[in-house]
């Protein structure tokens, strides 16, 4: 991943691929369940969803696959790999990590003597 | 209903493309996948407009600036040097033949001149030609009936 990485784009690429770990996906199909799993909180526009997608197939975590639906409709379908999964245990091992360590942060205050 | 769903589809990509600084493979895809996703959504919401594609993905500047953010910043910059070194070249070659043309232009403009000068000049030397012939012509004929006679 790219050397930039934010919080947000850290995010974007756990979701994805804890997503894609349940089933395959079509991108908006992603944006969609990710803003309504999240209650409208996480709302990842489609437009930088494509792009981290495509990081995501660079690195063969996984691959994309056009399926024909109807008639004339086909999709970009987005499957999971083995290289994936094993990104994803990284990723959850660290998101668990870093959120106990803020948490633990947060819950700190400062007592009477160690104010002084 | 359907054609005015996938005209506005047209539209918002029409307008996507325009606000991208370069079009290579990336780009390309992206846009394709776009398309996908604005139909996608129109074939869910049956009463979508125009308005409803810009509440759901964003104006077609804030998408495209989206990408921007996101994409590979290596693989950009190069399809963007590219581009402007494409630019260079077909500006340059473009140049080159609008020269060419010109010298061109301006040489045949001149032979033309020239030509027209020429001919001109042929044509009265031709006239006198004729003329010169006729008399002495003329003065053959007289001369042959004088002998006849």
């Amino acid at each position: 991943m790219n050397e930039k990485s934010n919080f947000r784009r850290g995010s974007v690429e756990l979701l994805i691929l804890y997503l894609l770990s349940q089933k395959d996906y079509y991108g908006y199909e992603l944006s969609v369940v990710i803003r309504e799993k999240s209650n409208g909180v996480l709302d990842i526009p489609v437009g930088s969803l494509y792009p981290a997608l495509y990081k995501l197939i660079d690195l063969g975590y996984i691959t994309d696959y056009k399926k024909q639906i109807g008639k004339r409709l086909t999709r970009v379908y987005y499957h999971m790999e083995q290289e994936g999964f094993k990104r994803l245990d990284i990723l959850l091992k660290d998101y668990t990590l870093t959120t106990e360590a803020i948490q633990n942060v947060l819950k700190y205050q400062i007592t009477g003597e160690e104010g002084k | 209903m359907k054609d005015a769903k996938s005209k506005q589809v047209k539209a918002y990509i029409k307008e996507l493309k325009m606000y991208l600084p370069v079009f290579c493979a990336d780009t390309k895809r992206y846009v394709s996948d776009m398309r996908q996703a604005l139909g996608d959504f129109v074939q869910e919401n049956e009463n979508a407009g125009k308005e409803d594609l810009v509440r759901e993905f964003g104006a077609p500047k804030d998408m495209a600036a989206n990408y921007m953010i996101e994409a590979d910043g290596e693989v950009l910059g190069k399809a963007i040097l590219r581009s402007r070194y494409l630019k260079r070249v077909i500006t340059i070659v473009a140049l080159s033949i609008m020269v060419f043309y010109g010298i061109e232009c301006t040489l045949a403009i001149i032979s033309f001149h020239r030509l027209e000068e020429a001919y001109i000049s042929r044509e009265v030397i031709e006239i006198k030609v004729e003329d010169e012939y006729q008399v002495e012509d003329e003065g053959q004929i007289e001369e042959e009936s004088q002998i006849k006679e």
